[in-house]
């Protein structure tokens, strides 16, 4: 299991959180996590692992920072 | 008429007065800046909701020439948020409402009104633009924005809303910020309720991160963006990686 600090943006945040440390298996990747909070992945615009863009597929490791961003699109 | 008015004004700013319309500019812009954002063009690709404040406000510090570009009319959803939507303008081009409101704000800038998309307005107006401003509502336009304006080497200010969220940012010549935001397969609720003190808030940054390009200042936004909360409150901005 790894500890994560996992951050929520934009409507991401309604009736979930801003911020907060998460347990998960260490094989868990970035769509892993947004599965397990319920985020429809095709709602998704940004991911980040320490400020760093990243792909759906990465693994964090345990202290990393996950940024979770969805698509802003309107005008 | 107005060409003689925007001249008369960089006159009297070549003398080393402030015209009375941008007196009040003094300070936070020196004449130089006041001179060379007279000099400038800007073209707003989309004129409802960001477009709408972010043309008021590049009227008011005196840009000298303004490219308005939308497709679209006013429809009585639009009143919200939109700036420029009214009991009179529902059903009227949004690029001629803009052009009306300029008139009445600042009538010695130049605007021309392109009622299309911008990819198609594009290829007239790209080569005496200095900035573009991302006002549009499709991730697959601002894509396509995107690409132009890196391929025509040009600074774009990007905005986009969402209800009390928004973000904004600048793609400068060097920087591939739209596809850092928009390349993966994500798409956005279809026409998302936005709240009008997220498009002030974020055309107002959108307007401010445009005068500074013009200027050639520094900005902590250049090839970054800043994600917007106002229901929290809080701003977060992205490091430049």
């Amino acid at each position: 299991m790894k500890v994560l600090t996992v951050k929520l943006f934009a409507y991401f945040r309604e009736n979930r959180f801003l911020e907060k440390e998460c347990c998960y298996p260490a094989s868990a990747t970035v769509l892993d996590i947004i599965q397990d909070l319920a985020i429809n992945p095709d709602e998704v615009g940004v991911t980040m692992i320490n400020s760093r863009h990243c792909n759906l597929e990465k693994k964090p490791e345990a202290g990393d920072k996950v940024a979770i961003f969805p698509v802003i699109g309107g005008g | 008429m107005v060409e003689n008015l925007q001249q008369h004004d960089l006159n009297v700013l070549a003398s080393g007065k402030w015209p009375e319309r941008y007196l009040r500019n003094n300070g936070p812009l020196t004449i130089s800046d006041q001179i060379r954002l007279l000099g400038s063009t800007v073209a707003v690709a989309g004129c409802g909701g960001l477009g709408g404040y972010v043309i008021e406000m590049l009227a008011r510090l005196g840009i000298g020439e303004l490219a308005l570009v939308d497709p679209g009319v006013f429809k009585p959803d639009n009143a919200n948020r939109q700036l420029y939507c009214s009991s009179e303008s529902i059903g009227k081009d949004k690029v001629q409402v803009a052009l009306t409101r300029i008139r009445e704000i600042n009538p010695a800038i130049q605007a021309q009104a392109f009622k299309q998309r911008i990819q198609d307005a594009f290829p007239t107006i790209q080569g005496k633009l200095n900035v573009v401003v991302d006002c549009l509502d499709s991730v697959h336009d601002r894509l396509e924005l995107g690409r132009l304006c890196r391929t025509a080497r040009l600074p774009l200010v990007h905005g986009a809303v969402n209800g009390w969220y928004g973000q904004i940012g600048v793609q400068t010549v060097k920087s591939n910020l739209i596809e850092r935001l928009y390349s993966k397969a994500g798409q956005e609720k279809a026409s998302p309720s936005v709240l009008a003190p997220t498009v002030m808030y974020i055309g107002s940054v959108q307007a401010a991160e445009t005068c500074k390009l013009l200027l050639g200042k520094a900005s902590t936004l250049h090839n970054s963006w800043l994600s917007a909360d106002l229901c929290t409150p809080t701003f977060d901005r992205m490091d430049n990686r």
